[in-house]
C-alpha cells in the first residue's frame, strides 16, 4: 500500500490489520550479490545510477546517429545513407535524445538526490521506482531495437506528425514500436513524477519546510508537476495513433474526417511542457553548483522558487508556437505568452549573476560547465523570444534557424549543465574525484565543438536550409557553412572520448573524496559520506534552520551564518 | 501549488477561449486545470482532515522510519511483462500472452508482498 506518512497513520488505507500478540519477526532475508541485486534492488540511489548510466548510454547512441547525419550533410548530393535512413536517423536521433537521454537522466539525478536533499531515507514508494526503471529501460529497447527490424525505425520525425505518420505513408513496424515505445517510458515518466511529488510533499526532514529545500528539489517538483500534466496527453495522442494505424481509426486522417492538425495540438500540448521538463532540472542543476563554486548563498532563493514555477505554469499555455505556419494557431495570444516565459527566466539569470557577484568564485570543470551553460542557453533562449514573434517565424520554421535554437537550449542549456552535474556529485555518488584535468580538456572540445557544429546553423536556416532535408545542391550555396557544422560535430562526439576515461579511471582508482570535497557544500547530500549508507544518514541530521543547514553547520562562529536566508 | 498551477492554466483557458474559438486547445487547458484542482483538494483534504503533521511540528529527531521494502523481483517483472504485452500489439500473440500472464502474476507478487508487511 506504500509508506505512512509521519504520524504513523498510513497516506491511504482500506482497513488496519490488527496487531498479533505474539506476532513473528520478519527474518531478514539473505543479502544479494551481482545481478540478482541489480534486478531487484529498490534503493534511490542504485536505481539513480542505473538511470543514468542507461540514460548516458542512449546518449552515445543519439550522439553516433547524428554523427551519420553530419558525415551525410558534409557534402552536397551527398549518398552516404539512403533518404529512408537518413530519415531514420534524424528521427530517432531526436527520439532518443529527447525521450531516452535528457528526460531519464534528470530522473536519474532525483531519484539518487531528492530524498537526500530533503533528509529522507528513500523515495516514497521504492517499488514503484524500481518499476518506473524497468518500464524506462524496456521502452528505450523497444525503440532502439526498432533499428533491426525488417524495414528500420520510424521515419516521420520525433514529432510523429499526422498524416506522416498514419499506415498509409508509413506503414513499417518501427512506427509501432516508436509509438510502444513512448507509452512505456511515457508511464516511467509519470510514475516516477508521482514517487517525486509523494516524497517531498510527505518526507521531509524536521525543520526541511517548503521554503528551505534545495532549489534543485524544488525544480524536481515543478517538473513532476509538468510531467503529470504534459505525459499523459501524449500517450492519449499515441493511443489514438495506434488506433488509426491498426483499429480502423481515423482521428487523423482527413480523408475519414479526422484531423491532422489535432495532432499537433495534442503533440505540441505535451512537446512545450516537455523542452521545459528537460531543461528546469539542469536549471536546478546550476542553481546547485554555482553557490556552492562561488562560496555563497542562492541570490534570491524565493525569486528563484517563483521564477520556476512560473516557467512551469506558462509552459503549459504556449504549444501554439510551434503550430504558428499552420494557420490553426492564434498567433497574439501565443506569441505574447511565449515571449512572457523570457521573464522568470530573466529572473534566473539575474539571480544566477547575483550569486556569483562579489563571490570567491572557484574555477572547478563543475563551475565552468556552469558558466559555459549561461552563455550558451542565453543565446538559445533568445533566440527562441526571437521565434516567439509569429512574422520572424514564418521565415524561420521547419529551417536549420530552428534546428540551432533547439540545439542551443536542449545541448547548450540542458547537456552543459548535465556535466556540471556529473562533475559536482560525482565524489558523492562514487566516493572518488574525477581529474580536473581531463574535465577542462573535456569542457574544451565540448565547447568549441559545440559552437563550431550549430552557430554556424543559425545563419544556414537564414539562408533558407531546410531542416529534414538528405541532401542539398552545391548551387545552394549551403556547402561551407555545412562542412563547418559536421567539422564541428566530429570534435564535439570526440569530447566525450576524455569524458569517459575520466569517469571510468576515477570510478576505479580516483582520490578519495570525503564527505564535502568541496569544502562548501549546503545542502544535506554534504553532511553524509561519500557514497552514502543504505538509508542514506548514519546518526542524526543538522539542524535544519534554513535552505543551507551543512553551510550553518560547518560555518556557525562566523558571522551571518546563523541568519536564515529565506527560509 | 496545485491549486495556484490549476488557477493559472484556467486563466489561460478563459483566454485562449475567447482569443481563438478552438476546441482542442480549450479542452486541453481545461482538463488540466480541472485535473490539477482535483489534485489540490485531495492535498488540501488529507492536510485538513488527515494526520500529517508540518515537518517543524514533528520536533527534532531526524524522520520518522517508513515503509522501505526489502529487495523486491515484483517490478522488475511487471516492467518485463509489460514490455512483452505491449510489443505483442504488433508482433503477435506470442509475445502479448505470456506478457499479460508475467504482468499478472507480478501485480499478485507485489500486492501479496505489501500484504505481508501491512
Amino acid at each position: 500500500m506504500g509508506p505512512r506518512a509521519p504520524g504513523g497513520d498510513a497516506v491511504t488505507t482500506l482497513d488496519e490489520r490488527p496487531p498479533l500478540v505474539d506476532e513473528p519477526e520478519e527474518p531478514e532475508p539473505p543479502e544479494l550479490r551481482g545481478l540478482l541485486a541489480f534486478l531487484t534492488s529498490t534503493d534511490h540511489k542504485r536505481i539513480g545510477v542505473a538511470y543514468m548510466v542507461t540514460a548516458f548510454a542512449f546518449f552515445l547512441v543519439g550522439g553516433a546517429l547524428a554523427e551519420l547525419i553530419r558525415v551525410q550533410l558534409y557534402s552536397p548530393n551527398n549518398s552516404v545513407v539512403s533518404e529512408n535512413t537518413y530519415n531514420q536517423l534524424f528521427t530517432m536521433h531526436g527520439s532518443i535524445m529527447l525521450f531516452l537521454f535528457l528526460g531519464p537522466f534528470a530522473f536519474g539525478l532525483a531519484n539518487y538526490f531528492v530524498p537526500i536533499q530533503i533528509g529522507a531515507r528513500d523515495m516514497a514508494f521504492p517499488r514503484l521506482n524500481a518499476m518506473s526503471y524497468w518500464f524506462f529501460l524496456f521502452g528505450g529497447i523497444t525503440m532502439v531495437g526498432s533499428f533491426f527490424t525488417s524495414e528500420g525505425a520510424a521515419n516521420f520525425g520525433w514529432t510523429g506528425y499526422a498524416p506522416l505518420s498514419e499506415v498509409t505513408r508509413s506503414p513499417t513496424l518501427g512506427g509501432d514500436l516508436w509509438i510502444i515505445a513512448l507509452v512505456l517510458t511515457g508511464l516511467s515518466g509519470v510514475l516516477t513524477a508521482v514517487n517525486i511529488v509523494a516524497t517531498v510533499l510527505t518526507m521531509r526532514a524536521p525543520g526541511m519546510t517548503m521554503f528551505r529545500m534545495p532549489v534543485f528539489t524544488w525544480n524536481m517538483l515543478v517538473v513532476s508537476v509538468l510531467v503529470l500534466v504534459a505525459f499523459p496527453v501524449l500517450t492519449a495522442a499515441g493511443a489514438m495513433l495506434f488506433a488509426d494505424r491498426h483499429l480502423g481509426g481515423h482521428i487523423f486522417d482527413p480523408g475519414g474526417g479526422g484531423s491532422p492538425i489535432l495532432w499537433q495540438h495534442l503533440f505540441w500540448f505535451f512537446g512545450h511542457p516537455e523542452v521545459y521538463i528537460l531543461v528546469l532540472p539542469y536549471f536546478g542543476v546550476v542553481t546547485e553548483v554555482i553557490p556552492v563554486f562561488s562560496w555563497r548563498p542562492v541570490f534570491g532563493y524565493a525569486g528563484i522558487v517563483f521564477a520556476t514555477i512560473s516557467i512551469g505554469a506558462l509552459s503549459v499555455g504556449v504549444w501554439g508556437h510551434h503550430m504558428f505556419v499552420t494557420g490553426a494557431a492564434q498567433l497574439s495570444y501565443f506569441a505574447g505568452l511565449s515571449m512572457l516565459i523570457a521573464v522568470p527566466t530573466g529572473v534566473k539569470f539575474f539571480n544566477w549573476i547575483g550569486t556569483m557577484w562579489g563571490g570567491r568564485i572557484v574555477y572547478r570543470v563543475a563551475m565552468l560547465f556552469a558558466v559555459a551553460f549561461m552563455l550558451t542557453f542565453l543565446i538559445g533562449g533568445i533566440t527562441g523570444v526571437m521565434l516567439a514573434s509569429a512574422p520572424i517565424d514564418f521565415q524561420a520554421h521547419d529551417t536549420y534557424f530552428v534546428v540551432a535554437h533547439m540545439h542551443y537550449v536542449l545541448f547548450g542549456g540542458s547537456v552543459f549543465a548535465l556535466f556540471a552535474g556529473i562533475y559536482y556529485w560525482f565524489p558523492k555518488v562514487t566516493g572518488r574525484r574525477l581529474s580536473e584535468r581531463l574535465g577542462m580538456l573535456h569542457l574544451a572540445m565540448t565547447f568549441v565543438g559545440f559552437h563550431l557544429t550549430f552557430l554556424v546553423q543559425f545563419w544556414l536556416g537564414l539562408q533558407g536550409m531546410p531542416r529534414r532535408v538528405a541532401s542539398y545542391l552545391p548551387s545552394d550555396g549551403f556547402t561551407t557553412l555545412n562542412r563547418v557544422s559536421s567539422i564541428g560535430a566530429f570534435l564535439l562526439g570526440a569530447s566525450v572520448l576524455p569524458f569517459l576515461y575520466n569517469a571510468w579511471r576515477s570510478w576505479r582508482r580516483g582520490e578519495p573524496a570525503g564527505n564535502d570535497p568541496w569544502e562548501a557544500g549546503q545542502t544535506l547530500e554534504w553532511a553524509t559520506s561519500s557514497p552514502p549508507p543504505p538509508h542514506n544518514f548514519d546518526g542524526p541530521l543538522p539542524p535544519i534552520r534554513s535552505n543551507r543547514p551543512v553551510w550553518d553547520l560547518r560555518h556557525a562562529g562566523q558571522r551571518g551564518a546563523a541568519v536564515e536566508s529565506g527560509g | 501549488m496545485f491549486a495556484g498551477f490549476a488557477v493559472a492554466v484556467a486563466v489561460f483557458a478563459a483566454v485562449y477561449w475567447y482569443a481563438s474559438y478552438d476546441y482542442a486547445g480549450t479542452v486541453l487547458l481545461a482538463l488540466a486545470s480541472g485535473l490539477s484542482t482535483v489534485t489540490a483538494a485531495y492535498l488540501w483534504w488529507q492536510h485538513r482532515f488527515g494526520h500529517v503533521p508540518s515537518p517543524d511540528a514533528r520536533g527534532a529527531g531526524g524522520p520518522e522510519t517508513p515503509y522501505l521494502p526489502h529487495a523486491s523481483i515484483w517490478p522488475f517483472g511487471v516492467g518485463v511483462g509489460a514490455f512483452l504485452a505491449l510489443n505483442g500489439l504488433v508482433l503477435g500473440v506470442g509475445y502479448a500472452v505470456p506478457g499479460i500472464v508475467v504482468v499478472g502474476a507480478s501485480i499478485i507478487g507485489f500486492v501479496s508482498q505489501t500484504r505481508r508487511r501491512s
